[in-house]
């Protein structure tokens, strides 16, 4: 699953288009050579017309077929990278995935995966913007090339020579065009960094010391375009002089020949053009060092991000679970977070059926409590047990699949109220969604609803008791609500707190929460302040 | 060839605002001009050299067979010369003009967002404004370094070609007169067929793109519900779906491209045929109909990279969208006075920030040094009315700093004098100290020390390997949502400003923690006038002034 993707599917499936790329590009150069014959043979009044219908066949052939050919490989082509990627589509998600609930808090790894999309479009076109260009060029060069070498070998020389001089010149230049376009990015990056340092001191009337660095960037960027601009002045410059190098060389060459009678008059001209045209193949190389620059700086990135380590991993064998309800444990946890402590020995026993509320002030570490539970970072100290076994050593699907949450924020997916609840159960019968959202006071959320993007388009209590509803379905033994009041007012609250207290009969209840009202779900009560647990008297509970 | 430029050649043309935008940089017009005038020389070159190769090239060829003179191979080779030296004479032109234009753009679009302060963050994500510097140069540039010298470029070739073919055999240039505007009127009812089928998929591609990240963003919920292998197929499919329709679009699209080829060689395979005929029943000569043939290339060529460079103004269309808007928000005049030294006093008669969808406005005074919560409706203006005050939006209505009317007063050193600290206050990936030091550069430790204890923080840094040197930001020691306003408060504190505004400081911290930092604020900012929007009750002794609905 972590090993580098790079041409899914093998290069089978661009043999065709390759094919029909070489020969579009061959009749285009066929096609100027049979010209010039053509009309060359016209000149010299042969006995009948007949003798030139083979070569205005040909070129008639040549003209209608080099748009055909060129076609024919576009579609072929496009055909076989949209495969590939659709592959390399899946691979994606396969790397990011495994980082499970802990990627996005990388930002880092949100980076990769904001470029991810233009990458895979970068990496899937990697072959129709550098090697069908390439193959295209190359079969020309060698065809028309060995034609004028059998005729004569100077004359070979003197186009195969320039000419694959020119191809090489963008090559030569690769290394050069790949530097700027990074510092090109580097520079861009850092202004962009530096724009919002100095839009966030604006708001300390500060905006104005930024003034200078932001200057010195858009210079520096000035010059980096520059010289970008020098290079390819510099490119066009070496592919016209070569162009006139040729030209100039065929055509004395081809003179000498026809003097010497070792070339036919009539051939002069098709030479001429052939050359001329064989340079028209270049064309679409000017793109490839970019293309390949931008395909080869993709896979560095997706390298990259197959590096990075998820925080949590699946063991390499994993511990089976017992099924029935389990005794689930903090013992003794701590956790540390950018030097600082968050949890400091940390106990918590929670026997199947237990039911627990957790309080204390913003930024104590009660969400990441729950996050020890389900997983998403591991404790520095200490252990997180179930039925008596270390977290760690369990499949985490095994694990979540005895977990049912509810977050903070209440994140849905995009699509429906269904889906989502669907996501909870996804065999419950109809009715029972139906009754869960009405008595959650949802009566006029229809359920083919469409939440929109992370749910946007419903409120925040709608939202939030979507989520809850979603938990709540999900046939697990443990429940960890984080906040499950927060967005509602006191009506609303009470009636979602009976339901809560209904549907969570049986099963180990965790909540945390800064609101009070919650906590009358609770047997037990306790207040997390600097990293410590307090259980708080069970008479205090209601009055928190 | 990608899959985006799918939708090339058929979307509408793009709004005034947007051109005005992109050609907003002064000084474009002489280097276009010298540009269009280094094609001319360049297409001339090129025919000057195919008129003498085809006369070479039949002189030797029809009877009376006669060398060529060594004046007529040193003209052609001097006319490939001349076409050489202008093109790159052009690229070097077009990469100064592209050099200087997106300097010129990314200069301006920094000093609007920095005139626009906070408002520039207010209103979109951050990350959308680092996009937007960061894409700029990709995107603007090769708009001023292909597209607008590009189309003058293919005019004036196409004209040369077509004039020298003209004076060569008018036969010819009949023939390309015919077929080249053909060619457009092809490529044009093909755009046209293309156009609904092409618009379909550029959406459909986009939210394909869209399903994977949103499919990555939603990864926590689908983990906690054990429904990733579900949503993987689900991808899987919709993307073999996604290529089938994109290959029955490409199918069409790529129709154009077949028009521009087809073009091009059967006029070419034409244009010989007929002069093959031609000559053989003696109607023409060898070598002007020779030249003639050679130049057709160049007729079509200039109009087939146009097409290709129509992408570029494509891609700099979004972008100059961006621009343009950013234009648009109203800044507030610049005035020359000064406020009086004391901690300002305010005075609000009618007063909103003159912005869209803003309409409540604030009547009322704030004596020199008071404090005062200011509360409201959401979404009526509160903190919009706070960016006004720091001279970042224009207002309506009429706010007096002392007597002195805000738009007499000199922004720059307005500025100075203020200080906000937004709703969800940004630390720099840096050190505490450099966070601290943001607008007060000069500040040595004793008065940070200082700052950070009237704000309660001296504890929680002194705690902090490093202390003053812990990094904080991206990567570095996570604060809480409390402890970051307070870093905040001390950071405006420390910048000496003496009219503090505070937006919504308390509203993600609960009950006691707000309570807490607005008793701090009460203390910390003794002397200094304070305004503080807040949805909560007002801190204890605060007078409370309300905006109105009109």
């Amino acid at each position: 699953m972590t090993r580098p993707v790079r041409r899914a599917g093998g290069w089978r499936p661009f043999l065709l288009p390759a094919l029909l790329g070489v020969a579009a590009t061959l009749a285009g150069v066929a096609l100027a050579g049979a010209s010039g014959r053509l009309i060359a043979r016209a000149a010299l009044r042969p006995e009948v017309f007949l003798s030139l219908t083979l070569l205005v066949t040909l070129v008639r052939g040549l003209g209608v077929g080099r748009a055909g050919l060129r076609y024919a490989e576009r579609l072929t082509g496009h055909a076989a990278a949209l495969r590939a990627g659709e592959e390399q589509r899946a691979a994606l998600f396969d790397r990011v995935s495994r980082f499970g609930r802990d990627l996005l808090a990388r930002e880092r790894g949100g980076d990769l995966l904001a470029r991810s999309s233009a990458d895979l479009d970068a990496r899937q076109f990697a072959e129709l913007r550098v090697t069908l260009p390439l193959l295209g060029f190359a079969g020309a060069a060698l065809l028309a090339g060995g034609w004028l070498l059998s005729l004569d070998a100077r004359l070979g020389l003197s186009v195969l020579g320039p000419l694959l001089l020119a191809a090489a010149l963008p090559w030569l230049a690769r290394a050069r065009a790949a530097e700027l376009a990074r510092e090109e990015a580097r520079l861009a990056r850092e202004h962009g960094a530096a724009l919002l340092d100095a839009l966030s001191a604006s708001a300390d009337g500060a905006a104005q010391l930024w003034a200078p660095r932001l200057d010195a960037l858009n210079g520096q960027l000035r010059r980096v375009t520059q010289a970008q601009g020098h290079l390819q002045t510099g490119l066009t410059l070496g592919r016209e002089a070569l162009f006139a190098l040729t030209f100039t060389l065929v055509l004395t060459r081809g003179l000498t020949l026809v003097e010497a009678g070792a070339l036919g008059g009539a051939w002069l001209a098709a030479v001429v053009l052939l050359a001329a045209a064989s340079f028209d193949a270049l064309t679409p190389l000017a793109l490839v060092p970019g293309a390949h620059a931008a395909a080869k700086a993709a896979q560095e990135r997706d390298e990259a991000l197959a590096a990075v380590r998820p925080a949590v991993t699946d063991p390499v064998a994993s511990s089976p679970l017992p099924p029935g309800p389990l005794p689930l444990t903090l013992d003794g946890v701590g956790l540390t977070r950018g030097g600082r402590d968050l949890l400091r020995g940390v106990t918590l026993p929670l026997p199947p059926g237990a039911r627990v509320g957790v309080t204390g002030p913003s930024g104590a570490g009660k969400s990441t409590l729950l996050g020890l539970i389900s997983r998403d970072l591991d404790p520095t100290a200490g252990r997180v047990t179930l039925g008596g076994t270390d977290l760690r050593a369990l499949a985490l699907a095994d694990l979540r699949a005895r977990i049912a949450l509810h977050e903070q924020d209440a994140p849905l997916l995009d699509g429906t109220v269904e889906e989502n609840l669907r996501l909870g159960d996804p065999h419950a019968p109809p009715e029972r969604l139906r009754t869960l959202l009405d008595d959650l006071g949802l009566a006029d959320l229809p359920l083919d609803t469409w939440v929109g993007e992370g749910g946007t388009r419903l409120s925040g209590g709608q939202r939030a008791r979507v989520s809850l509803a979603r938990a709540l379905l999900k046939r697990s033994d443990v429940l960890l609500l984080d906040e499950p009041t927060a967005h509602l007012d006191p009506d609303t609250e009470a009636r979602v707190l009976r339901v809560l207290g209904r549907e969570c009969a049986g099963r180990t209840l965790l909540l945390v929460t800064h609101r009070p009202a919650p906590l009358i779900l609770a047997d037990q009560v306790y207040r997390l302040q600097d990293g410590h647990l307090h259980p708080l008297p069970a008479t205090r509970k209601k009055v928190i | 060839m990608t899959t985006a430029p799918v939708a090339h050649r058929t979307r509408p043309r793009p709004p005034d605002p947007v051109r005005r935008a992109l050609n907003a940089p002064p000084g474009l017009g002489r280097p276009l001009a010298l540009g269009a005038a280094l094609s001319l020389l360049g297409a001339l070159g090129t025919a000057l050299a195919f008129v003498l190769a085809a006369r070479i090239i039949a002189g030797v060829l029809t009877p009376p067979a006669r060398l060529p003179d060594i004046g007529e191979v040193l003209g052609a080779a001097l006319g490939l010369g001349v076409r050489a030296l202008t093109g790159a004479a052009r690229e070097a032109l077009a990469a100064r003009l592209a050099a200087h234009a997106t300097t010129w753009q990314r200069g301006r679009l920094t000093a609007r967002l920095l005139a626009l302060g906070p408002v520039a963050l207010s209103g979109r994500r951050a990350a959308d404004l680092v996009t937007l510097s960061s894409e700029l140069g990709p995107r603007l540039a090769p708009y001023y370094a292909r597209f607008l010298p590009g189309r003058a470029h293919a005019a004036i070739c196409a004209l040369v070609a077509l004039g020298v073919t003209a004076w060569l055999d008018p036969a010819t240039a009949a023939l390309l007169l015919v077929t080249g505007p053909l060619t457009v009127v092809f490529l044009y009812l093909v755009g046209l067929a293309t156009h609904a089928a092409t618009q379909a998929q550029w959406t459909r591609h986009t939210r394909l793109a869209g399903r994977l990240l949103t499919l990555t963003r939603h990864l926590p919920t689908l983990h906690a519900f054990g429904a990733v292998p579900t949503y993987r197929d689900v991808l899987v499919r919709s993307a073999g779906a996604h290529r089938e329709a994109t290959l029955r679009v490409l199918r069409v699209a790529f129709l154009s491209g077949f028009v521009m080829e087809f073009a091009a060689t059967l006029a070419t395979a034409l244009v010989a045929v007929w002069i093959g005929v031609r000559l053989f029943g003696g109607e023409a000569t060898l070598a002007p109909t020779l030249a003639a043939l050679m130049l057709v290339p160049e007729f079509f060529g200039p109009l087939r990279q146009l097409g290709a460079d129509r992408h570029a103004a494509l891609d700099a269309e979004p972008l100059a969208r961006d621009l343009a808007a950013l234009d648009a928000v109203p800044g507030a005049p610049d005035g020359t006075r000064d406020a009086l030294l004391d901690a300002p006093e305010l005075t609000f008669r009618g007063a909103r920030a003159d912005l869209p969808g803003v309409t409540a406005t604030l009547t009322g005074t704030v004596a020199s040094g008071e404090h005062v919560a200011l509360r409201g409706p959401s979404g009526v203006g509160k903190s919009a009315l706070l960016h006004a005050l720091g001279k970042y939006v224009a207002h309506t209505g009429q706010v007096t700093v002392g007597g002195v009317p805000l738009d007499d007063l000199n922004a720059d050193r307005w500025a100075r004098r203020v200080a906000l600290v937004p709703q969800a206050p940004r630390l720099l990936a840096a050190s505490v100290r450099d966070n601290l030091r943001l607008a007060a550069p000069d500040a040595d430790d004793g008065a940070l020390w200082t700052a950070l204890r009237e704000v309660g923080l001296d504890g929680v840094i002194a705690a902090l390997p490093g202390t003053l040197d812990a990094p904080l930001g991206e990567g570095g020691t996570c604060l809480s949502g409390g402890e970051t306003a307070r870093l905040a408060l001390a950071r405006a504190l420390l910048s000496g400003a003496d009219l503090l505004l505070l937006d919504e400081v308390t509203t993600h911290l609960d009950g006691d923690t707000a309570r807490d930092l607005h008793a701090l604020i009460g203390r910390a900012a003794r002397g200094r006038t304070v305004l503080l929007v807040t949805h909560r009750d007002p801190p204890p002794g605060w007078r409370t002034l309300t905006l109105e609905a009109p």
